[in-house]
């Protein structure tokens, strides 16, 4: 029809179809943003920090039998509120935990967190150190996380755990 | 056959392993929190914002720690009571949620259609709008 090129977008199909494959790759992306789980891949996290909650200047020594002062950050990002409990034991190099087991050892001294997904704690924490006679003066503290399954009702070990070696004193 | 001493060995094993096995099996229902925060988890799923109350349940199992056990079960049975009315709303708010969901996913899709068809006609429209005051003069 005569006339109608002078009225065509831009005079250059080239430019509208660009146009075209930026809207497409725009809404199908946003779209796929929308439609995706929202939490994405689940995980948790446990750090050991120092007493002022600070990464860093971590206390390498201690007398036999006096608490040492730290604090310990708990993530969650599994999707859901979730229930943790971080368990404390006194170990060395032949008793720490495994990305799939935890340490053999009791539990000295246990804390527990309800955290929404997304959310983070941080508390601050005093832990008992000793050393029995013969067992070496330097010792692992170990701190396992662990998470409650709401299906199987008990705990878990979660794989995740962090340790601070720490030079016991007065150990005769 | 086993000798005598294997069994007395066995026996005393049970009877060692007995204790533990029941303490631990008796922890959890001692623990007042996995069932509230089992309804927690399944209204989260449902969509239902659970954010102040799992902080509530928190803050109540701190207490718990703490040994304000009257306290914590006061909260814990608040929030337990709050989580049973929300059940009930808990369809409608996961069915209002997908349907939000899934208008915003038909309106991002039908961007590239509606840019398609209006687009041209719009700036057909411009280009006439800007040039309408114009005076044709003959070359």
């Amino acid at each position: 029809m005569e006339g109608e090129g002078e009225v065509t977008f831009l005079d250059d199909e080239e430019v509208f179809a660009v146009i075209i494959a930026i809207a497409v790759v725009g809404s199908v992306l946003g779209a796929a943003m929308i439609l995706r789980s929202s939490s994405g891949e689940k995980f948790g996290a446990i750090g050991l920090l120092n007493d002022q909650c600070k990464i860093g200047n971590y206390p390498a020594a201690a007398v036999n039998g006096s608490e040492v002062n730290l604090c310990l950050f708990v993530y969650n990002h599994y999707g859901e509120p979730t229930y943790f409990k971080v368990e404390y034991k006194i170990g060395d190099n032949s008793t720490l935990p495994t990305n799939s087991t935890a340490s053999p050892l009791h539990e000295l001294k246990e804390w527990r967190v309800i955290l929404n997904n997304n959310e983070n704690a941080t508390f601050p924490i005093s832990v008992p150190v000793y050393a029995a006679v013969g067992t070496g003066e330097e010792k692992a503290l170990i701190f396992e996380l662990w998470i409650y399954n709401l299906s199987d009702q008990s705990w878990e070990y979660s794989g995740l755990w962090t340790d601070l070696y720490i030079n016991i004193t007065g150990v005769r | 056959m086993r000798s005598r001493i294997e069994w007395v060995f066995l026996f005393a094993l049970i009877m060692t392993l007995l204790p533990s096995i029941s303490v631990s099996a008796q922890e959890n229902p001692q623990d007042p929190f996995p069932a509230v925060l089992n309804k927690l988890v399944y209204l989260n799923s449902m969509n239902v914002n659970v954010t102040s109350l799992v902080d509530n349940l928190n803050k109540a199992l701190i207490l718990y720690q703490n040994g304000n056990i009257s306290q914590a079960i006061e909260i814990i049975n608040q929030i337990d009571s709050n989580a049973t009315l929300l059940m009930n709303q808990a369809e409608s708010i996961h069915y209002k949620h997908l349907v939000e969901k899934y208008s915003e996913v038909a309106i991002l899709l039908s961007i590239p259609i509606v840019i398609y068809f209006l687009l041209p006609r719009a700036y057909a429209y411009y280009w006439f709008v800007s040039r309408k005051r114009w005076k044709v003069r003959e070359k």
